[in-house]
């Protein structure tokens, strides 16, 4: 009996162990092989992570390789809606501090995360750091810090997120950005910072910096004599622009009103704007170099070739009026540019007839430069099908026809280059210049020299004269279109012109918007010329 | 060798190679974590190199400089009038050449 009790006992225990042992070894078998992936998923979960590094913004430097664009910190602060301790305090703090963050506070109650703000001022994070508030956390963000504020119309800007806005910033954007590289690490369960191992996923592209044409210093002395000239005229409005007549690289280009790159807190657009690049207007005077060339190139004229300017201030040609600033008698061709007469100008370029547009669209007038620079004008020149009556007297002398600063640039250089018209460059690479020509015969660019330098000598051009540099050079003095008409009080005052010694040349063009008592350009902008020309051999020759 | 010693030996073994395992692997996340101190230390020093940078650039800015040369120093911008050329009269090149002394 006993024994039997214990047999039973005995079966009873084993039974009982049996069946434990039976539920460890299911539940084993449920994690180990039935729910295997699960498992091993929340595993690796908990060490393994996955991380994205994203490459620094690459810089940009100028033609001397000063850096023009380079990555600094900002702030931003957020606070986490779910998570907050001193809900009362914060509310209080962002109310006399951050107002519109105090009004988004309402929608973002039930948010995980909020933005105070972005890109916070000195004063705006030490106001922060001094409120002591745990609810407020500082996030590090990368944005841009512009250390030549004249090259803010050129360069652009980032946004908040550090993408690029305008300007060169947002043409080259991808290549400064780069893409972010995957990496995946191993850590234990608890630790934040150390890994066991790094596994890179996917390779990101670096970010690359890219070289300008552009002389940041050469730039600023341009903004200052420009912001100058403008200060003195009491103007509205200016530009300037040098080029390598040779390479088509830009080596200057202002703009006034500008702004500051790094004050970008209340942009107005219109400053923003690179003008030489992105404003078009009627020329004036200045056209007259290329409706020359058109003449000259024609055959049409010669230098000498005696012209009846009639010496008056007005007159009528083909029943229609045309007025001149100073009355002249016959003179020569060449001095009808000297005195920038009218009549003259309109009796011969009469004989040019429909090929001046030929003329003026050949040497890049009426179309894009090939720059590529966000915003670029094309400008505008009438059509013969769309002629009237009046239309090759006024595009002789620079209307009906809209040019910006770099297309002026450009078809001056190539009276310097043999005839080449350059496609104009901003980047520094090692790709060859482009051109196409040479688009007049050596005679004709000769004979447009040497009537350019006789301006300079004699004509409205000669304030425009540099002291031991040939200077070419032309003014224009524009009336400006006011709600539809034209002001005879109110011009634009603008300057082609070149400089040249030995293996040393420069286009440089300018103009300038009104000023406090109506004058010329040959008072304004042939002056301003002199001094940018100055400016750029001590620049660059002998302060080098 | 009987075969308790042999047991014994084989046991010694793999301990020791447990042991020296065990000390590769201690090794490795030892070298692991200071290179990740390193990586962390250089990441502090080249946001202090960028941070002075930044200041570098913000205090050589040249309307900075400009202001503290018209203010401070009274200087004022030069022009080309300025600039004066000073010829500079090169001496003739010596090309005489000496005759060696004979030995006597």
């Amino acid at each position: 009996m006993q024994t039997h009790n214990n047999f039973v006992r005995s079966l009873f225990v084993i039974i009982i162990f049996s069946i434990i042992y039976g539920i460890i070894a299911f539940n084993l078998y449920l994690i180990q092989i039935q729910q295997n992936t699960f498992f091993k998923d929340l595993g690796e979960k908990q060490y393994n992570i996955t991380i994205q590094t994203f490459p620094q913004r690459g810089y940009i430097y100028d033609r001397n390789n000063n850096a023009v664009a380079i990555n600094k910190d900002s702030f931003a602060a957020f606070i986490l809606p779910k998570t907050l301790t001193q809900k009362d305090a914060l509310l209080k703090f962002l109310q006399k501090h951050f107002a519109l963050a105090y009004e988004r506070f309402e929608q973002y109650n039930n948010k995980h995360f909020m933005f105070i703000k972005r890109n916070l001022s000195d004063q705006e994070l030490e106001c922060i750091n001094n409120a002591q508030l745990c609810d407020i956390h500082i996030l590090k963000e990368s944005s841009r810090f512009y250390p030549y504020e004249s090259l803010g119309p050129i360069l652009g800007i980032t946004d908040v997120d550090n993408h690029g806005q305008f300007g060169l910033e947002m043409l080259y954007n991808k290549t400064l950005q780069g893409t972010a590289t995957t990496y995946k690490l191993k850590k234990d369960a608890k630790s934040h910072h150390f890994y066991f191992s790094k596994e890179m996923m996917q390779q990101g592209n670096q970010a690359a910096a890219i070289t300008i044409t552009l002389d940041g210093i050469l730039q600023h002395k341009f903004q200052t004599i420009l912001q100058e000239t403008i200060a003195q005229h009491g103007s509205v409005e200016g530009a300037a622009l040098s080029m390598d007549p040779d390479t088509g690289e830009i080596i200057a280009c202002v703009s006034y009103p500008t702004f500051n790159p790094n004050d970008t807190k209340k942009l107005n657009m219109e400053e923003t704007k690179c003008k030489p690049i992105s404003n078009c207007f009627e020329t004036g005077s200045v056209i007259k170099v290329f409706a020359a060339l058109a003449a000259l190139q024609e055959g049409v004229t010669t230098l000498d070739e005696e012209i009846d300017c009639e010496n008056v201030k007005e007159t009528y040609i083909d029943h229609l009026r045309v007025r001149t600033v100073y009355p002249c008698g016959k003179i020569t061709f060449k001095e009808v540019m000297q005195y920038s007469n009218n009549i003259g100008m309109v009796k011969v370029i009469k004989r040019v007839g429909t090929d001046l547009y030929d003329t003026y669209t050949a040497v890049g007038f009426g179309s894009l430069t090939g720059v590529h620079f966000p915003g670029e004008q094309k400008g505008f020149v009438n059509h013969p099908k769309n002629w009237s009556a009046y239309s090759i007297q006024s595009l002789a002398y620079g209307y009906e026809i809209t040019t910006s600063l770099l297309q002026l640039a450009r078809a001056f250089s190539l009276l310097i280059n043999g005839g080449y018209l350059v496609t104009p460059k901003l980047i520094k690479n090692n790709s060859p210049t482009q051109s196409v020509g040479p688009l007049f015969s050596k005679k004709t660019l000769d004979d447009m020299k040497e009537m350019l330098l006789s301006n300079m000598q004699a004509g409205c051009g000669t304030k425009a004269n540099v002291a031991d540099y040939t200077t070419y050079g032309k003014t224009g003095t524009a009336n400006l279109l006011i709600n539809g008409q034209y002001d005879e009080d109110r011009h634009l005052y603008t300057f082609i012109g070149a400089i040249e010694k030995d293996a040393y040349r420069r286009v440089i063009v300018c103009y300038v918007k009104d000023s406090k008592r109506a004058t010329y350009a040959s008072q304004i902008s042939a002056p301003l010329f002199r001094q940018l020309a100055e400016t750029s051999i001590l620049h660059e020759l002998i302060n080098k | 060798m009987t075969n308790k010693q042999l047991l014994f030996l084989v046991a010694l073994i793999n301990v020791i190679m447990m042991f020296l395992l065990i000390y590769k692997q201690n090794k490795i996340i030892k070298e692991l974590y200071q290179l990740q101190q390193l990586h962390e230390k250089k990441n502090e020093l080249l946001e202090k190199n960028k941070e002075l940078l930044l200041q570098l650039h913000k205090n050589t800015q040249l309307s900075k400089i400009e202001q503290i040369a018209n203010n401070n120093f009274d200087l004022q911008r030069m022009t080309l009038k300025d600039v004066s050329k000073i010829p500079i009269d090169t001496p003739p090149i010596d090309t005489s050449i000496e005759e060696p002394h004979a030995n006597t």
